[in-house]
């Protein structure tokens, strides 16, 4: 059974999503990424760069501890709340 | 009304051992007082990495850190009780050199150690370029701990509304990422805070990183009362954001016809006590280190090292400035050996539109550097300059000028960036417009009513920017990065054409015409043959009535390379400012001190869409400049910062401000809304290195770190005299 996990996300990908936090169903960090990426793919170019590596400075949190780097295959369990806040700085 | 005060670190290093408040909360008038164990989310902010704890509690890592925040019925009763917050401390040893930081051994003020950021790029092969040169020139440059010195100190209100919402006014430089931070400390959902980001005199990216907004934010949803914030001058000087202070080590060769063909530089920031802005102002630091050249081959080698320094951040020009100054050094000194004339060694190395940059992208975006260059030229200072220089107002005073060069790109470079813009018409027929730029002093309000109202086809006084409200207005993004106007101004074009067809739609089923057949004409709309006409209030009226949307919302994504350079965050930028700079100075060669008499700006910031709103930026970024070339530098003794009000730290003030002369290049930006590009901060960017290289030309004598106080001058003078003295013998 998959986890029941809220994810609150920011900047760009709030305004893509249209919320600011969603309840999904995740077995790991992975499915979240995998799921949001589902929604809308143009959010794969605010979380990865053009070589599929995450990008510098965007940081998960799963219970407002930093996943960094994050383990995607780390698995979730109910009730865990997972922060994705893009980098959206820069000068 | 609550009022709030921090209770700050007594030292700048030291591991906590126990924090009291008992005594803070038996004050008559207090209402709570906050440690980290009232943090319900993450105790950590910090735009790129939160390191920065909220509210400290096992150690702190400069004098600004905050141990406990106090709430109270008045001023006083929170001062007092502050002070009275019992911290128990064991000091740590202090790291206050980034180079002695970067030691292994070094005392570690994070756990994964000092470095913050090292970031590595090569093109082409310098050794090479170095071998085949004709002349090199190698130096280190140092520059100071500018602050931002705003009028008003980091200031806010929050509160709770009547559905005990949290509501916060301050003077920020984006509300969502200000929602996001406390959001994430609170551990609440975004929607569950309003932020209001307050129109600001000034910002000059000091207030992009939060700074009283989370402990408002606590201390508000603890006491369910309105609370306020102001930082004094002197708390804003410790715990405020600053310049970096840089060492550049740069090594530049050039071939006998005076081209450039290598660049080799060491970068070593020194960020202080926590991350905010420092991996970002580092990499723009390494962009612009080679300056609006064309050099084949570039080494450069970066760091931004953490010490218990204060913190380091965003500052308008973010990292460039201080580049800046060792490039163009370096560029008058080759000019120097070769015998070519400082401007035509310029005009033949910078870029055109169409070259390769130093990362090796191509320039797709207009490239106005060497039109300035001849603005300059054919300026009335530059072609009197010999008549200027000629004369002095004393006899032990000497005059000279010079030329120097800018770039920087505006935005986020190759880094994903999303605008939004709302508009709705009202039942009186006027716009609303939603930009979540904050207004901070650089005339964002006055340029996006321009742009709404042409866009539009109204008047500017049927506009009104709903601005910088999370409810409001949608995420624009920042007013940072010379971007405000580029962001929300193409995204309030994105999003006109979608209430132009509203409101079309809504003429043609009025006026039964086809909507081929109208037309846009001053607040209404109109058959091409005249006959058939609908204002935009009767418009207005119609959508309401017919239960029709009045609100449209757009998108606009930011235009950027297809991919970064390997090693950085997010060079390049699609697309450039640039500058050049003329300074006429007068060196008192008794005291040192120099006065900048003339001042002559030629920029490429696209066009200039408020002539006003230009010349008022130009101008305040280049006295703010003259501060970072002559006086300002923040003094910190072992992590003690020694000058934090206009007593101890010296801005210009008018008598300081010299004859101004602007010019601007109006290159056509595709990118920018009507071919505008960026503009806040090409300006600060050349002003240390012209006017070092004007002192220079004045005296013989060359400094190498900024600011060029009396003291340094002189030293140099000194210097000059003691070495050509020993020439002659």
């Amino acid at each position: 059974m998959p986890a029941k996990v809220k994810v609150r996300v920011f900047h760009e990908l709030r305004t893509t999503l249209g919320q600011g936090e969603l309840e999904l169903e995740a077995n790991t960090l992975g499915d979240v990424v995998a799921s949001l990426i589902s929604r809308n793919d143009s959010i794969k170019e605010v979380i990865f760069d053009s070589k599929g590596k995450i990008r510098t400075y965007t940081i998960f949190y799963v219970n407002n501890t930093a996943q960094n780097p994050p383990d995607f295959s780390r698995k979730l369990k109910d009730g865990d709340l997972v922060l994705l806040v893009p980098t959206a700085a820069g000068g | 009304m609550l009022y709030a005060k921090v209770t700050r670190s007594k030292y700048p290093h030291a591991l906590i051992k126990s924090i009291d408040t008992t005594r803070a909360e038996a004050v008559p008038g207090v209402a709570t007082v906050l440690t980290h164990k009232d943090v319900p989310g993450l105790n950590g902010f910090g735009i790129l990495i939160p390191d920065q704890p909220v509210l400290c509690s096992d150690k702190v890592r400069y004098l600004g850190d905050a141990v406990a925040v106090v709430a109270a019925e008045t001023l006083e009763a929170a001062e007092k009780a502050a002070g009275l917050v019992e911290v128990e401390y064991s000091p740590l040893p202090v790291v206050s050199d980034p180079f002695e930081a970067m030691n292994p051994d070094a005392p570690k003020v994070h756990e994964k150690g000092n470095i913050l950021r090292h970031a590595r790029i090569r093109v082409g092969d310098v050794d090479k370029g170095f071998r085949d040169a004709v002349v090199v020139v190698e130096n280190t440059y140092k520059t100071g701990r500018q602050m931002h010195m705003y009028l008003e100190t980091e200031a806010g209100v929050a509160m709770l509304d009547e559905n005990e919402r949290l509501v916060l006014y301050s003077g920020g430089q984006s509300p969502y990422r200000d929602q996001m931070q406390i959001s994430r400390a609170l551990g609440i959902k975004p929607e569950e805070i309003r932020v209001i980001s307050t129109p600001v005199g000034g910002a000059f990216g000091g207030k992009e990183e939060n700074t009283v907004q989370i402990h408002l934010a606590l201390l508000a949803r603890k006491t369910k009362r309105p609370v306020k914030m102001v930082w004094t001058r002197e708390e804003s000087g410790v715990a405020g954001m600053k310049r970096h202070p840089m060492s550049v080590t740069m090594k530049t060769a050039a071939d006998k016809e005076g081209r450039l063909i290598a660049n080799q530089v060491r970068i070593v920031a020194d960020t202080g006590a926590y991350a905010s802005l420092g991996p970002t102002v580092l990499d723009v630091a390494v962009e612009n280190s080679c300056g609006p050249y064309r050099i084949p081959n570039i080494d450069i080698d970066a760091y931004s090292v953490y010490t218990n320094n204060g913190v380091a951040g965003a500052f308008r020009g973010f990292g460039s400035p201080q580049v800046n100054f060792a490039m163009e050094s370096n560029m008058d000194m080759l000019a120097g050996r070769l015998g070519i004339d400082r401007l035509e060694i310029r005009k033949k190395n910078v870029l055109r539109k169409g070259d390769t940059g130093p990362f090796g992208y191509k320039l797709e975006g207009s490239v106005g550097i060497y039109e300035t260059l001849l603005k300059a030229e054919n300026s009335e200072l530059w072609r009197n300059r010999e008549s200027y220089t000629s004369e002095v107002s004393a006899p032990w005073c000497k005059r000279g000028i010079a030329v120097s060069t800018a770039v920087k790109g505006f935005g986020f470079g190759a880094l994903p960036d999303f605008a939004a813009a709302s508009i709705q018409i009202t039942p009186t027929g006027k716009f609303v417009v939603g930009v979540s730029c904050p207004e901070i002093g650089q005339g964002a309000i006055t340029a996006y009513s321009q742009i709404a109202a042409e866009a539009l086809h109204c008047d500017i006084t049927d506009v009104y920017i709903a601005s910088a409200d999370s409810d409001l207005s949608p995420d624009t993004g920042t007013s940072s990065a010379s971007m405000a106007l580029v962001r929300g101004g193409n995204a309030i074009l994105a999003t006109a054409p979608k209430m132009n067809e509203l409101l079309l739609e809504a003429a043609s089923k009025m006026t039964g015409e086809q909507k081929a057949d109208l037309e846009f004409n001053e607040s209404r709309i109109t058959s091409r043959n005249g006959k058939k006409t609908a204002n935009y209030i009767e418009i207005a009226q119609y959508l309401l009535r017919s239960n029709s949307t009045t609100k449209v919302v757009a998108g606009y994504n930011v235009p950027r390379v297809d991919k970064g350079v390997e090693g950085s965050i997010e060079i390049p930028h699609l697309t450039y400012m640039y500058a050049t700079a003329l300074a006429l100075v007068e060196v008192d060669t008794l005291t040192g001190s120099t006065k900048v008499l003339k001042f002559f700006l030629s920029t490429d910031a696209g066009k200039i869409i408020n002539p006003q709103s230009y010349t008022g930026q130009c101008e305040g970024a280049i006295v703010q400049g003259l501060g970072f070339a002559l006086t300002e530098e923040t003094q910190i003794d072992d992590g003690i910062t020694r000058t934090n009000n206009f007593t101890t730290y010296i801005i210009p003030t008018i008598c300081d401000v010299p004859d101004i002369q602007i010019e601007p290049v109006e290159t056509h930006e595709k990118i920018g809304p009507f071919g505008a590009k960026g503009l806040g901060e090409i300006g600060i960017i050349p002003v240390g290195s012209v006017v070092a290289n004007a002192i220079y030309d004045a005296t013989g004598a060359r400094v190498f770190t900024l600011p060029a106080t009396p003291e340094r001058v002189y030293a140099a003078i000194k210097e000059r005299r003691a070495h050509a003295s020993k020439s002659k013998s």
